[in-house]
């Protein structure tokens, strides 16, 4: 009797995984993430991470840059008469290190000059 | 978690960032109003002292004990006592300022474009307490910008007692060692008139045109916050006769000079190499030179450089935007 039971048991679990379809999968990114995780973690982790991509987007757009920055290339430039302009050009700011840049400045105004035969 | 527990987390958090935001607001209204005061005083007040200043670029620093006096009406004497620049006499006035160097054998006339009204704070600063120099209480500022700027302002008069910039590879600090207010008896404001070489003169952008024999146009666009503080003429001291155009921008903390100058002397300033390089990639070229970035752009007529407290790339976004 009680062989009987199980072997219909059996039966019973055997015909309903046959006729039991599997769902489709996910399709896009959705799919390839959540589909790689069990069923329950992917559902219960793609409510915590919704609030999290949105933010993510939402700050993307919020500090996207205005346009593409150029990109330069090194070179050997020597404009040591304008680095002098430009440190004693400061110097009547009052919050100015104003010592500091003339010192600065003076130093390359002699390069400058001990350099200019060089240079041309 | 209920609905109600999560209403007082987010009450909480209002309430803590709320907090957060005001005495953020504080601190830096406490700042502006030390940055207006040592504004002031520097434009009322006498005063004088023993300065050491030091540059470190790239490893390489160079100190120097300077004489220092200023007076109200923007009068200022540097005398450098030590260091590369001893017997150096820098007298400024106004836009104006010359510098006798024992070096060069030469006074050098140049020129002060910065305008201080226009270098408002940019709201980025910070008060906190700062140590006792020259026996003096002071408040310290910080600026978080790059570079990053201290201020030990004294509390009793305003006068900025130490000032300290740290860059990616420019360092440079001056902080008085001796000071005090009022006038040091028998010293002469006279600028140094000896061989005089006019270098740089503050004239407008017209004026610029007229003497640089070409057009010389402001870029179309800048960070925001920044503006013009003021323009100049920069005479090449090999004597070619090459005259430059200076336009000096601003944001209250960080400045950049625009030159512009004609292709024909372009060897004159930039080396020969560079020029090939930069008119061979038709796009900007770029070197840090004294620990400041310089961008230029060589393969066009007139030439542009672009120097000073911003990257590269911003750099060459402006120097590439003049028409």
């Amino acid at each position: 009797m009680a062989e009987h039971e199980e072997q219909h048991r059996e039966d019973r679990l055997r015909r309903l995984l046959q006729s039991a379809a599997l769902p489709d999968p996910p399709s896009g990114l959705r799919g390839r993430v959540l589909g790689s995780l069990p069923p329950r973690a992917a559902q219960r982790w793609a409510w915590r991470l919704a609030p999290l991509a949105a933010t993510a987007a939402l700050l993307a757009v919020i500090w996207r840059p205005s346009a593409p920055l150029p990109t330069v290339a090194p070179a050997d430039l020597r404009a040591g008469g304008y680095v002098q302009q430009h440190a004693l050009a400061g110097v009547a700011d009052p919050l100015a290190d104003a010592t500091a840049l003339h010192l600065l400045g003076t130093l390359e105004l002699r390069a400058t000059v001990a350099h200019q035969a060089e240079w041309q | 978690m209920s609905g109600r527990r999560w209403a007082l987390v987010a009450l909480v958090a209002l309430l803590l960032s709320g907090a957060w935001l005001a005495a953020q607001h504080r601190a830096q209204q406490r700042a502006e109003r030390w940055l207006t005061f040592a504004r002031q005083a520097a434009q009322q007040t006498d005063y004088y002292g023993r300065q050491r200043s030091s540059v470190e670029v790239a490893g390489h620093r160079q100190e120097a004990l300077v004489d220092f006096d200023r007076r109200g009406d923007g009068q200022t004497r540097l005398a450098y006592r030590s260091g590369a620049l001893a017997g150096t006499l820098v007298v400024g006035a106004g836009l104006k300022q010359w510098r006798w160097d024992p070096t060069l054998g030469r006074t050098v006339q140049g020129v002060a474009l910065a305008d201080p009204l226009a270098a408002l704070p940019a709201g980025r600063w910070r008060a906190q307490s700062g140590v006792v120099l020259a026996g003096r209480p002071t408040v310290l500022l910080r600026s978080a910008g790059r570079p990053a700027r201290q201020l030990w302002i004294d509390r009793a008069s305003g006068v900025v007692l130490r000032s300290m910039a740290t860059g990616p590879d420019l360092v440079t600090c001056t902080e008085f060692e001796t000071f005090a207010l009022g006038r040091r008896p028998g010293v002469s404001f006279e600028p140094p008139h000896r061989d005089t070489w006019v270098l740089n003169e503050a004239v407008d952008v017209s004026e610029c045109s007229r003497r640089c024999g070409f057009a010389v146009r402001l870029p179309t666009w800048l960070p925001t916050g920044w503006r013009l503080l003021g323009s100049s003429c920069y005479h090449c001291p090999c004597g070619c006769g090459m005259v430059a155009a200076q336009l000096r921008y601003g944001d209250g903390q960080r400045a950049i000079s625009v030159f512009q100058q004609d292709r024909r002397y372009v060897g004159c300033v930039i080396s020969a190499s560079c020029c090939e390089q930069g008119a061979a990639a038709g796009s900007c070229v770029a070197r840090r030179h004294a620990g400041l970035p310089l961008v230029a752009r060589v393969d066009r007529q007139p030439v542009v450089v672009a120097l000073g407290d911003l990257p590269e790339a911003t750099l060459a976004r402006i120097a590439d935007s003049v028409p």
